[in-house]
């Protein structure tokens, strides 16, 4: 952060910072992606009157992560195709067997006819 | 020793396992196995007419099986844990949505199954069916399967092995090789959203994506009646496969916050806005917008 304040009291220090609010953001990377944090300060006389700090994190609504629990990562995730991938396996549903596919098969045959 | 690979289908779905083995072993491992696994599907079955458990629709006294303390000691922990929408007496329930033996999938007049207290008692060596009930142990039951034929292979001297039940996977390794999974995307089949690292654990993974008709899919809430529909898939990683297995399906019905108070285990929760939820120390790249 660029700012500081000084006391306007002894009259000693003149601020060299206009009256005004004044706004500074900034972002870092975590494990799981990118927050910002914006930080706002208001100067009158050179001494901070009021501050308020936004980080991205507190939009998290986990009750895990406000309860103190272990912590908890959310990401919005996209797909991307298996032959794209280097993988030994895919774990997902559970293959279902032929007998399954049949019955699905034939209710939705059921269901247009 | 060459890397021998058995596919098979059994207990609804299809099973790789991919081991370290003598070649000339191969014969006696699939018999070995197959029979592991039938004694398994014979006892617990919902499917079968000729089971243990369809007895169950009979009140009384039944001798526990060998194995049976263990599954049903953890199904009474996942019980407590989700208060009640995991059980294993959701077997009736499911029957009346549909996914029945003959697999008609029509949906009939869905009701609540019986509370556990008032149905079933068991100690070490008995189980008492207080009214008649239909069990169904999908929830935890593969699962725990993978963890039997996981120590077979033991017992057999194999040590290096992976066994995937239909993506319910538990990994042994004397080398330092760890197995990359896939993370299935539910809503597209042909992707994943992401890849976990896998080394000496049990993973285990639940969504609706291919048991879904109508409304419904194969996982259901004892108490709304309804499949779940904000969150379309888990993935749990545990020493354990039975445990992996039953926390993956609890995860539909229970935040992870909660289970962690009962359950040592990493997970990974995806919503149906694509939002996935995992903890810090689930081992895997996501694929983010």
């Amino acid at each position: 952060m660029p700012m500081s304040s000084s006391s306007s009291g002894s009259g000693m220090m003149s601020s060299s910072y206009k009256d005004g609010t004044y706004t500074a953001s900034s972002s870092y990377y975590v494990p799981h992606g990118q927050e910002s944090i914006q930080v706002t300060l208001t100067l009158k006389n050179g001494v901070v009157t009021d501050s308020s700090v936004t980080n991205s994190e507190t939009n998290y609504e986990s009750a895990s992560y406000q309860e103190g629990f272990a912590q908890e990562y959310k990401s919005y995730v996209v797909g991307k195709n298996i032959k794209d991938v280097q993988l030994s396996y895919v774990a997902g549903a559970s293959d279902t067997t032929n007998g399954f596919n049949d019955a699905v098969n034939s209710i939705m045959s059921q269901a247009q006819s | 020793m060459t890397r021998l690979r058995v596919t098979f289908e059994a207990i609804g779905t299809r099973w790789t396992i991919e081991m370290e083995a003598a070649p000339e072993d191969e014969h006696l491992l699939r018999e070995r196995i197959a029979r592991r696994i039938e004694a398994f599907d014979a006892l617990y079955s919902r499917f079968r007419d000729d089971s243990f458990v369809r007895q169950f629709e009979t009140p009384g006294e039944y001798p526990m099986p060998r194995d049976g303390l263990s599954l049903i000691e953890f199904y009474e922990a996942l019980y407590k844990a989700t208060q009640g929408k995991v059980t294993p007496l959701v077997g009736s329930l499911m029957n009346e949505i549909g996914y029945d033996p003959a697999y008609s999938l029509k949906a009939g007049h869905p009701t609540a199954p019986p509370k556990w207290e008032e149905a079933l008692v068991y100690t070490p060596t008995t189980i008492t069916v207080k009214q008649p009930i239909v069990l169904d142990v999908g929830a935890a039951g593969k699962g725990y399967l993978v963890d039997l034929i996981a120590e077979l292979l033991r017992e057999n001297h194999i040590t290096d092995f992976t066994i995937n039940a239909g993506g319910d996977l538990r990994h042994h390794s004397t080398k330092n090789e760890p197995i990359r999974i896939g993370l299935e995307n539910p809503l597209n089949t042909e992707q994943v959203i992401g890849v976990a690292t896998l080394y000496n654990e049990s993973l285990c993974a639940s969504s609706g994506a291919r048991r879904k008709w109508g409304a419904y899919t194969h996982i259901i809430d004892p108490h709304t009646l309804e499949s779940p529909s904000t969150i379309v898939a888990t993935w749990v990683i545990a020493d354990d496969a039975m445990v992996a297995d039953g926390l993956a399906t609890a995860l539909f019905f229970t935040p992870a916050s909660q289970l962690q108070k009962q359950f040592n285990f990493k997970y990974a929760v995806l919503s149906a806005n694509q939002q996935l939820d995992y903890s810090a120390d689930f081992p895997a790249e996501v694929y983010t917008a």
